[in-house]
This record gives C-alpha cells, sequence and structure tokens, in this order.
C-alpha cells in the first residue's frame, strides 16, 4: 500500500514549529546573538578579535552561495541588496563599508593593527571554525536554494522575535560605556558593526527575509523537514560547547 | 584549469612578466586569438543581417544575460577573498542585476541587462513572448553553460576570473560598440532603443581600470599570469562561441540544433 502523503504545515504553523524547536533547544537561555566576542579587558577582547580575524572572513562565502542559487528573480535581487549591505554599501556610492571592514575597525580600537589582521587573515583557519564553516558553506551551496536562505532565520532571523529591539539597544548601550571605560578612542566605530548586526534599518530587514522565504517556499513537508533539518544544525553550529 | 598537464617545473623558471607589461600581453593575446571580430558581428556591422535574423540574436542570447553573466559574475564573486577586488566585483553584479537593486542608496533606476536585452528587443520587433519561448541554439547553450561552470569551479581561480571579465570587457567594448554605431546607421534602430548598449559600455569604463590595476597586481608568478591568460583567451573563445550558431543560422540552410523543450 502506498505510504500516505502527509501534509505540509501551513507557513504560519511551521515558522511557530521552528520557534519551538527553538525555544526547547536554548532551555531557556537569549536567543539573540551576542556581539560575538568575548572577554572584559581591552586585552580580552583583542585575543577574541586575534581569533576571529584567523583565516579570514567568510561572509562572502556564505551569503554569495545562498546567492547564486536562487531561481527566483525577485528574491535573488533581495539577496544581492543584502550582499550589498553586508559586502559594503560604499561599493555603489552608498554610505556603510563592509562588515569584515568594520570588524577590523572595532579590532584596531582594540589595539590591533591592520598588518597584524592581514597577517592573521593568511593563517590557518582553527580546526573547529574549519569544520563548523565548512558545512556551512556545504549546506549554502548545496541545498534547495530556499532551505539555505532559511537558515538565515536562526541568526538574523532571531533578530524579529519580541524584545530584540530592546535587547540590542542594550547591547550597543553597554558596549558603548564599557568602550568608554576601557579608554577606547573611536567608540563610534568600535560598536558600529554591532549597530549593523541589530535589527534596526537593514538588519530588521534581513531578520525578516528569511521568514518571508519560509512564508513563500515551505509548501510540501518534504521542504519543511529540510528546512527544520538545518535550523536545528546551524543551532548545534553556533553553540560553543556541544558541538 | 581545464584537461592541460600542469606546467612543469622548468616551465615555470621564467620570471614573471612586470604587471603592466602582462596587461598589454593580454591585450596582444585578444588580437593574436580573434584578428577579427565573430562572423556574426562582423556581418551586422556591416549591414549584412535582415531583421529577422536581428530579432533571432535578440532571443538567442537573452538566456546569456539573464541566466549566464548572473550565475557566472556571482560565481566568481565567492571566490574572491581579496577585498577591494570584492567590492568591485559586487558593484558589477549590481550592474548586471540591475542598479534600480540600490534605489533606496543611490536613486539610481537602470534595470538589469536583462530587461534592457528584452526592450531593445522590443525597439526591434520581437516582443518578450517571443524572446521567452525562444529555444536557444545548442551551441549558444553549451557556450554559456561552460562559462557558468567555469566560473564556478576549479577550472578558472578568482583571478583567472578577473581575467575573463577583462577579456569580455574589452570584447564588448570593441565590437559591441560598433554594433550599437550600427544599429543606427544600418538598420534605422531608434536610439530610445539602444538603452542596454549604452548602459553595458557605459559601465565596462569603470570596470576595466580596476581589472587592469588586479590583474598587473596580483598575476605576480609565472603560474599565475600563464593560467590568467589561458582563461582570457578562453573567455574570449566562448564569447564567439556564444555568435557561432547564429551565424551558421544565417547562412546554412537548415537551423542548427535547437535546446529541447
Amino acid at each position: 500500500m502506498a505510504e500516505q502523503q502527509r501534509e505540509a504545515l501551513s507557513a504560519g504553523e511551521f515558522i511557530e514549529l521552528l520557534e519551538q524547536t527553538r525555544a526547547e533547544f536554548l532551555e531557556g537561555k537569549s536567543p539573540y546573538r551576542g556581539d560575538s566576542t568575548t572577554g572584559r579587558t581591552k586585552e580580552e577582547i583583542a585575543a577574541s578579535k586575534r581569533r576571529f580575524h584567523t583565516g579570514g572572513d567568510p561572509n562572502h562565502r556564505f551569503e554569495g552561495e545562498r546567492y547564486l542559487h536562487v531561481t527566483d528573480k525577485a528574491i535573488r535581487r533581495k539577496q544581492l541588496r543584502k550582499l550589498v549591505d553586508e559586502g559594503g554599501q560604499t561599493t555603489v556610492g552608498g554610505p556603510m563599508p563592509s562588515h569584515p571592514i568594520l570588524a577590523r575597525w572595532h579590532s584596531l580600537e582594540m589595539g590591533l593593527s591592520d598588518a597584524e589582521i592581514d597577517a592573521l587573515e593568511k593563517e590557518d583557519t582553527p580546526a573547529e571554525t574549519l569544520v563548523k564553516e565548512g558545512w556551512w558553506f556545504d549546506l549554502q551551496r548545496s541545498s534547495h536554494w530556499a532551505v539555505a536562505l532559511s537558515s538565515a532565520l536562526v541568526g538574523e532571523g532571531s533578530k524579529r522575535l519580541p524584545g530584540a529591539v530592546e535587547h540590542y539597544e542594550k547591547l550597543i548601550e553597554d558596549a558603548r560605556e564599557h568602550y568608554a571605560s576601557l579608554g577606547v578612542e573611536n567608540v563610534d566605530r568600535a560598536v558600529q558593526l554591532l549597530i549593523e548586526h541589530a535589527p534596526f534599518g537593514a538588519d530588521m530587514e534581513h531578520a525578516m527575509f528569511g521568514e518571508e522565504v519560509v512564508r513563500e517556499t515551505a509548501t510540501t513537508a518534504e521542504v519543511q523537514d529540510e528546512m527544520r533539518r538545518a535550523f536545528i544544525l546551524t543551532m548545534q553550529r553556533n553553540t560553543r560547547d556541544r558541538v | 584549469m581545464g584537461n592541460q598537464p600542469p606546467f612543469r617545473p622548468d616551465e615555470l623558471l621564467t620570471p614573471p612578466m612586470q604587471g603592466t607589461a602582462f596587461v598589454h600581453f593580454l591585450q596582444r593575446e585578444k588580437t593574436r586569438k580573434h584578428p577579427a571580430a565573430p562572423p556574426f558581428l562582423h556581418a551586422l556591422v556591416r549591414g549584412e543581417l535582415s531583421i529577422e535574423q536581428l530579432r533571432m540574436w535578440v532571443q538567442d542570447l537573452y538566456p546569456y544575460w539573464n541566466e549566464g553573466l548572473v550565475f557566472a559574475t556571482g560565481a566568481v564573486y565567492i571566490k574572491t577573498n581579496d577585498e577591494p577586488s570584492r567590492t568591485q566585483m559586487l558593484r558589477r553584479m549590481v550592474d548586471v542585476e540591475g542598479k534600480e537593486v540600490v534605489n533606496d542608496l543611490t536613486g539610481a533606476t537602470t534595470p538589469a541587462y536583462e530587461e534592457l536585452w528584452l526592450r531593445f528587443g522590443e525597439g526591434i520587433g520581437v516582443s518578450r513572448e517571443e524572446v521567452l519561448e525562444w529555444r536557444q541554439f545548442t551551441r549558444t547553450y553549451f557556450s554559456m553553460r561552460t562559462l557558468m561552470t567555469y566560473s564556478r569551479y576549479w577550472d578558472w581561480t578568482w583571478l583567472d576570473g578577473v581575467a575573463t571579465w577583462y577579456a569580455a570587457d574589452l570584447y564588448w567594448r570593441e565590437y559591441y560598440g560598433a554594433a550599437r554605431q550600427a544599429l543606427v546607421d544600418r538598420y534605422g534602430v531608434a536610439e530610445d532603443a539602444l538603452e542596454f548598449f549604452d548602459v553595458l559600455l557605459g559601465d565596462l569604463a569603470t570596470h576595466l581600470p580596476w581589472e587592469e590595476e588586479a590583474l598587473a597586481y596580483w598575476a605576480c608568478t609565472t603560474e599565475r599570469q600563464l593560467t590568467a591568460a589561458r582563461a582570457f583567451r578562453e573567455r574570449l573563445d566562448i564569447e564567439y562561441q556564444l555568435l557561432f550558431a547564429l551565424n551558421e543560422a544565417r547562412t546554412a540552410e537548415r537551423l542548427p540544433f535547437q535546446v529541447p523543450a
């Protein structure tokens, strides 16, 4: 007897399932991203930034992979618009440099030099990062484009959740105060990447983009299964202790 | 690399050319490899094409502007880890997809190359439906897919990719400029139907300088120069192959093979 075909959840139900999955996975911890560096002293933050720069920046690789295979022209061009925000609005005459440049601004304020960052970017990628990023590139490269784009729901997508704006406003305000207390020379430059990652303006659009794609494309049980699997693996990848 | 065996150590002993000399070498390679325009464009420039043949050109090349170039450009971008080059590539992706994508940042309203190509088609009497329904000549399709896969995978490095863009820009500057003039002078095409050519020629003029700069700086070893020069020639071959079947269609009794529906 032929297996009965499963019905897909409605878009709303499926997004609710993903958020329920997130809540269970996080076991009560905050769903929002921090500033992706650790440390309280300037030296500790600088050490964290050295680890961050080692092996180079992956942004264009995974965002570009997401762009490349999209067959829906309107969605593909939205992803290109996102590439411009992250790859540098200055590219087309806009105001904001690329995220790798903003990450560098932060590091320079923490005492690193351009020459040191250049050298770090050419070093071997740390082994754990190598396999986490390797899987991440593979996900973007090998999955259906809708599944690849839906994986943004984990990080950027978390910023559309209730309380995200307040969380990031406080994160930025705290960072400003903290950096000033550390004697950081140009606090504005040091927090600019944090601002760009916060759900105001362009990044709020990025935060909503993943959900829009899911609503439009997750129309079969099979696609929903693939998206949920990618969602869980992405959360596992983002943890620091259990993978 | 394509199918070629690797260069042996003794073949790599020759010192690399100085950067500017390498760029000039590429320019000479273009003339050496292809001293004349592709026969189809040559005929176009001489006013020898019928209006039906011009329309077929629009139909057969649409997938190239709509899909092939978009994919190939993004594919090289992904593998470029040099930030200054990459930002220029991103600008080129915006050119191809339409500057209107960044309207909120710049106020630009220029649409994608594929849309401008469709408008050119309408200007010479071929409807969008006729373009979209056309089954591309197989040789054109093979050429486009070769560009896409070589840009995507290991066949071309990122720097080889820059060399291929340089080849295409030199080619377009020379032959699409002449084609635009001929469309006005010999075929009476209205100026407002030719925005595609103006945009393409305007854009490439902004890309040639950074491409030359990148090639002069990064193609600093003998092996990099050898592979970049090969990719440069391969891209020219692809551009010529893209028009091969169109020329067959106008000179042979039967139409060349077309991609099955």
